[in-house]
């Protein structure tokens, strides 16, 4: 766990192979593409386009028992609750299709990092404000659009980082080729992109952003997540899912769902 | 507003003066705690603390759930203003707004989420705005806000200060600041850096009837901007309206 918590702390990244095992790669990947699927038919394959959602599957966990399997095993526990002291939660629990044609070039694929106001907050500051454990249930490569990855790059702003110079992409950047079942766990703050996809097959891969419990996510899993489904969670995937670190949204208590109480006031 | 222990007779800010200047900025940033202005008229100021209770009991609650017209009173812009400027000029949420009605002087901890390596960052993550409701002190630990967030009493040898407040004054903290309010009633305001959780969303559990009285400065500040999707229909509605440009928060992308 040390040595995959250094390796996050210093190039900003670690790859673990067999992260989950072939056979559930392979049935969350079915349940990505259905799920897409199942949305592109609700509200339009265009429209999503042009929120910039197209191919991004969400609340996942609240659609597939595949999810919840993937959830309750969570197998970066240890390093993310290490790396974040204790107060993970997550920022993004969704699938990613990049499909053919999509990846770097294409809208709304660029170089970027995560949480964009945390990088220009944070400009100096040693600390780590999440995990992006980005877990591919497809084999990825240079033709599908393996991840490319600036390792070192974390935490500072284009001003510091040369992306897409010639040179610096040389040596610079990378892009990441590994089999079905892996996750890249990464800082978030670090510079990275989907690649382009050349073939005729979608790219999968389901992202589990972890932060501050304390920060604002991107959608309220707590209260998102129905009560069928949230029996089968178990305490530590609650957790995750910020049932600790729930924000009120009326001024009456609810105990079933908790409290943001963290230190004593 | 007068203060104790070491503070000079120069340093005393007038009550009705807004703190807002760079100053007090870094004390916030430095020993985590700077004079705040006259908050509240001092009838004002009695009254509230009247209603706050007198139970003898720790009292701590909504205090904008029992007065409709509260936060027009006591989030007044250049508070806000001095707020997001000792934040990095980053907007803020507020985050609770209670009557607290100490009957021990127990050292706490201003704010919340206040943990691990997350206690201990140079950046401001959040402040609290405390107005006394009649007359009362506070001791402040100085310099205690990048503190391991436990134990909550201050490490020994931090020096410490202590303000006397007539009703209606008030001192800002730094989130994570060791503080320890005397007897008597207080409204205890927590804002915190807009890409963070507040404890309760207030654009979400004010009735409609207290927002449609709401300064309009102040929507950004209870998080009418703030999307927290709970669906997937939510969501969508969320990014489209992002799109559109009516939402401060998107998701993100790219991966």
């Amino acid at each position: 766990m040390h040595d995959t918590s250094d390796l996050i702390r210093s190039q900003g990244y670690a790859l673990i192979e067999n992260f989950v095992p072939p056979g559930m790669s392979d049935r969350l990947r079915d349940a990505v593409l259905r799920l897409n699927a199942e949305d592109n038919d609700n509200y339009g394959k265009q429209f999503l386009y042009d929120i910039g959602q197209e191919g991004f599957v969400i609340n996942i966990g609240d659609r597939d028992p595949v999810f919840q399997e993937l959830l309750n095993a969570f197998p970066a526990a240890n390093v993310v609750e290490d790396i974040l002291d204790g107060e993970a939660a997550l920022y993004l629990f969704q699938g990613v299709i990049v499909p053919p044609g999509g990846g770097i070039g294409a809208y709304p694929w660029k170089w970027h990092c995560d949480l964009f106001h945390v990088t220009n907050m944070l400009g100096g500051e040693e600390f780590i404000p999440g995990v992006n454990v980005l877990l591919f249930v497809d084999d990825v490569d240079e033709r599908n659009g393996g991840t490319w990855l600036a390792p070192g790059s974390q935490g500072m702003d284009e001003t510091q980082v040369a992306i897409g110079d010639a040179a610096y992409q040389k040596e610079g950047e990378f892009q990441l080729a590994t089999p079905k079942g892996s996750a890249a766990l990464f800082n978030p703050l670090m510079w990275h992109c989907a690649g382009a996809n050349h073939t005729d097959r979608p790219r999968c891969a389901v992202k589990m952003l972890c932060v501050r419990d304390w920060m604002l996510p991107q959608m309220d899993y707590a209260q998102s997540i129905g009560d069928d489904m949230l029996r089968g969670y178990n305490d530590r995937a609650k957790k995750l899912l910020g049932y600790d670190s729930t924000i009120r949204r009326s001024f009456a208590h609810d105990p079933e769902r908790g409290t943001s109480g963290i230190a004593a006031q | 507003m007068k203060m104790t222990a070491e503070q000079p007779e120069q340093d005393r800010v007038e009550p009705s003066a807004p703190a807002k200047d760079f100053a007090a900025t870094s004390l916030l940033m430095t020993i985590g705690v700077a004079p705040g202005p006259l908050a509240l008229e001092p009838d004002m100021a009695t009254a509230l603390g009247d209603r706050a209770g007198d139970s003898g009991a720790d009292i701590q609650d909504d205090a904008a759930a029992r007065v409709p017209d509260l936060l027009n009173r006591v989030c007044k812009a250049y508070t806000l203003r001095f707020i997001s400027a000792a934040c990095g000029d980053d907007p803020v949420l507020l985050s609770r707004c209670d009557f607290v009605v100490p009957t021990e002087a127990a050292w706490r901890v201003a704010g919340k989420f206040v943990r691990g390596r997350s206690a201990t960052m140079r950046a401001l993550l959040g402040v609290s705005h405390w107005i006394s409701l009649g007359e009362a002190s506070m001791e402040v630990s100085t310099a205690s806000r990048r503190l391991p967030a436990a134990p909550v009493t201050p490490a020994p040898g931090l020096r410490s200060r202590t303000f006397t407040l007539a009703a209606g004054q008030s001192v800002f903290l730094a989130r994570g600041t060791r503080f320890r309010p005397g007897k008597g009633a207080w409204l205890g305001l927590d804002y915190v850096r807009a890409w963070m959780k507040p404890d309760i969303l207030f654009a979400s559990a004010l009735p409609r009837s207290v927002l449609d009285t709401l300064d309009p400065a102040l929507s950004g500040m209870i998080g009418t901007t703030v999307s927290l999707p709970v669906s997937v229909d939510t969501f969508v509605e969320a990014e489209a309206a992002a799109a559109r440009g009516e939402l401060a928060n998107v998701s993100g992308r790219g991966v």
